[in-house]
């Protein structure tokens, strides 16, 4: 009998037990906005795939393949690094040469390329002079083989009408289609040596003109493909030629997407991405809910500083247009019960506008209830405040990077008039900045991260 | 000296202090046993006493927030009744001690008196404080600029006239003159 008693004790305790924890609602009923964001949003095959390789044979490239004293050819080791990177990243590797049009090349050119020979133009002397690459070309083919890598070796001086009108579409088009497929291209630009005519010069009578005084000139290999291979092969570069200077070294990423991940799904937000003096507040706990969503628990009082700091390395693709505008989506639920055992329901405050965001090169700082700040609040409640963080717009950090290498069609014969020893890249920045213009078209709000503090304010 | 005349001020003193303190004892009450959601008093709190539009924002009822204000009212106007009532009663009993032996001692009387007032009222000011700007009840929180101002006006106006009157019919008969008004009653010779 008294074994019975004790049973039925025993039964009874666990079952008030689990009553009170089922009672117990330490936050609101809401919906997680899962990310379905990874490391790498592009279709990472293991599978090689066909690579593409296209030379600007233009006669102006010849420039880069004879010595200039004084000055460091990286052309030719770069073009021989180019051509084992393909066979490395590739099944099948297809060269091609290109300038008004897109040719096929054999194998035995393959190695003219580092040449002068290369580059000599066959035809007439009216057809050779001022030749100008139709790189529109090559942007058709890599719309038409989307899942190949497509490497191109050129001098990106660009005229004006190519980067107008139905030319510009030509550009705008296949790339919209290739970033849209979660491709990316990357632009790499070195500064090499130059001993060689620039022709294609504009002036402002509209004829064309050459310089002939350069000393170094940029030339730039275009990537398009998956993330991976593009980073490899810069990586591979800056490797070779770029690990003690980056000085004569250019790199930008232009992808639909900058964002590298989102920190919940790999749950990269820690404890110290608050102040750490947080940490020290009482009854501190930071725990994740499902497995996704942290939670930063703590007793405030009104002067409790609550800023929660990402690395951008963390969230911006390296190289990329990166992020220019962030948003945040805030709610904050309320309670008089501050214990979680005493609580039946939470109320949803209408505070409006909660937080700020601010960013420096390297953080980016959501600077928690800032514009309602913690001593406007009541004290003797317990509030739950969770933050959605987006990527609203792409940057613009590419064009700044190959600014200082671009020259506009208005300028160039200012500048050819100095008789500079480094040349510049005629409508390089405009280039670019079609390219940053596609990308921000195709590039969709994403969550960037979410987390949420659970506070006790004290006195 | 005789303990009839001090037992008859004290006496005297609770019947000036209960003629408006009752006010003081029913309101303390009122806000002991908490807010009613029906109550005009819960509303008119709401409409002059609290930060409405903050408290609408915090999504929370106000009859759940009002608990912790009626708690803080019903705690304030205790200490200011008691204060009201144990000042009171300490100048009628003390009134009784007064020994002037001067040429003008109405005015002597008088001073100590208004020296005696202004610590009550310094205490008074001190207890609206304490309850309604310090950190001391969450509550506090709630309240407005104005609401802070109505509360202050009227404790401060109410409690004096509690102590004002527990005082005026408690002094001791010699003394009376020292109290403002105090030959000036009416009855003023039949107490």
């Amino acid at each position: 009998m008294k074994k019975t008693f004790i049973q039925i004790f025993i039964i009874l305790l666990t079952l008030s037990a689990s009553n009170a924890y089922s009672a117990e609602k330490c936050e609101p009923d809401f919906e997680i906005n899962k990310s379905t964001l990874t490391q790498n949003n592009e279709n990472n095959s293991s599978d090689k795939g066909e690579v593409f390789v296209f030379f600007d044979q233009s006669k102006t490239m010849q420039g880069f393949t004879i010595d200039q004293p004084g000055q460091e050819n990286l052309y030719v080791n770069i073009v021989d690094d180019i051509q084992q990177i393909s066979e490395n990243i590739g099944s099948d590797i297809i060269y091609q040469n290109f300038g008004t049009d897109v040719n096929p090349m054999e194998d035995r050119d393959v190695s003219k390329v580092k040449t002068k020979k290369f580059y000599e133009c066959s035809g007439s002397s009216v057809s050779c002079d001022n030749q100008s690459s139709k790189i529109q070309e090559i942007f058709k083919i890599a719309e038409d083989y989307p899942e190949a890598t497509h490497i191109v070796v050129t001098h990106l001086s660009l005229q004006d009408r190519q980067l107008v009108g139905s030319e510009s579409k030509q550009i705008r088009g296949p790339l919209t289609s290739l970033l849209k497929q979660g491709k990316s291209i990357g632009i790499i630009g070195v500064m090499n040596s130059f001993n060689g005519k620039i022709d294609n010069i504009p002036t402002k009578e509209g004829e064309y003109t050459e310089y002939l005084d350069a000393e170094t000139r940029p030339f730039y290999i275009l990537v398009i493909g998956n993330q991976d291979n593009i980073n490899r092969i810069k990586d591979e570069i800056v490797e070779n030629h770029f690990s003690s200077s980056k000085e004569n070294f250019k790199y930008a990423l232009i992808t639909s997407n900058p964002i590298l991940q989102n920190l919940n799904v790999n749950k990269l937000i820690e404890e110290n991405n608050m102040p750490a003096s947080l940490a020290r507040a009482d009854n501190f706990s930071f725990n994740y809910i499902e497995d996704y969503l942290p939670v930063y628990k703590f007793s405030g009082n009104k002067k409790t500083k609550l800023e929660f700091n990402v690395n951008t390395d963390q969230i911006e693709v390296p190289g990329s247009t990166g992020v220019s505008e962030f948003s945040i989506s805030e709610k904050v639920w309320t309670t008089n019960k501050v214990k979680c055992k005493d609580i039946k329901s939470w109320n949803e405050a209408k505070f409006g506008e909660i937080s700020t965001i601010s960013r420096n090169d390297k953080e980016l700082t959501l600077n928690l209830f800032e514009t309602k700040p913690l001593k406007k609040l009541f004290r003797g409640l317990r509030y739950f405040y969770k933050v959605d963080l987006y990527a609203e717009k792409p940057g613009k950090s590419s064009e700044r990077e190959f600014a200082e290498w671009s020259v506009n069609s208005s300028e160039i014969e200012e500048l050819k008039e100095t008789n500079p020893i480094s040349f510049k890249t005629l409508n390089l920045e405009k280039f670019v900045s079609i390219l940053n213009a596609v990308s921000g078209d195709t590039f969709k709000k994403t969550l960037i991260a979410s987390f949420a503090v659970n506070f006790e304010l004290t006195k | 000296m005789n303990m009839k005349y001090i037992l008859r001020s004290v006496v005297l003193s609770a019947i000036g202090l209960a003629l408006l303190g009752w006010i003081s004892f029913w309101f303390t009450t009122l806000n002991a046993l908490g807010p009613d959601g029906e109550s005009d008093l819960l509303q008119w709190y709401f409409d002059n006493l609290v930060q409405s539009e903050e408290i609408t924002s915090s999504g929370i009822p106000w009859e759940d927030l009002a608990v912790s204000l009626y708690n803080l009212l019903a705690q304030m106007t205790t200490a200011l009744l008691s204060s009201a009532v144990v000042a009171a009663l300490l100048w009628s009993i003390g009134s009784h001690f007064l020994n002037v032996d001067a040429p003008g001692k109405a005015k002597f009387y008088f001073i100590y008196w208004i020296v005696f007032t202004g610590i009550f009222m310094a205490i008074v000011v001190g207890i609206v404080f304490w309850f309604t700007k310090s950190s001391a009840f969450n509550a506090a929180d709630y309240l407005s600029g104005s609401g802070v101002t109505t509360i202050s006006i009227i404790s401060f106006i109410y409690y004096f006239l509690v102590y004002y009157l527990g005082v005026l019919l408690g002094t001791a008969r010699f003394a009376r003159s020292s109290i403002l008004f105090g030959n000036k009653i009416p009855v003023s010779s039949f107490l």
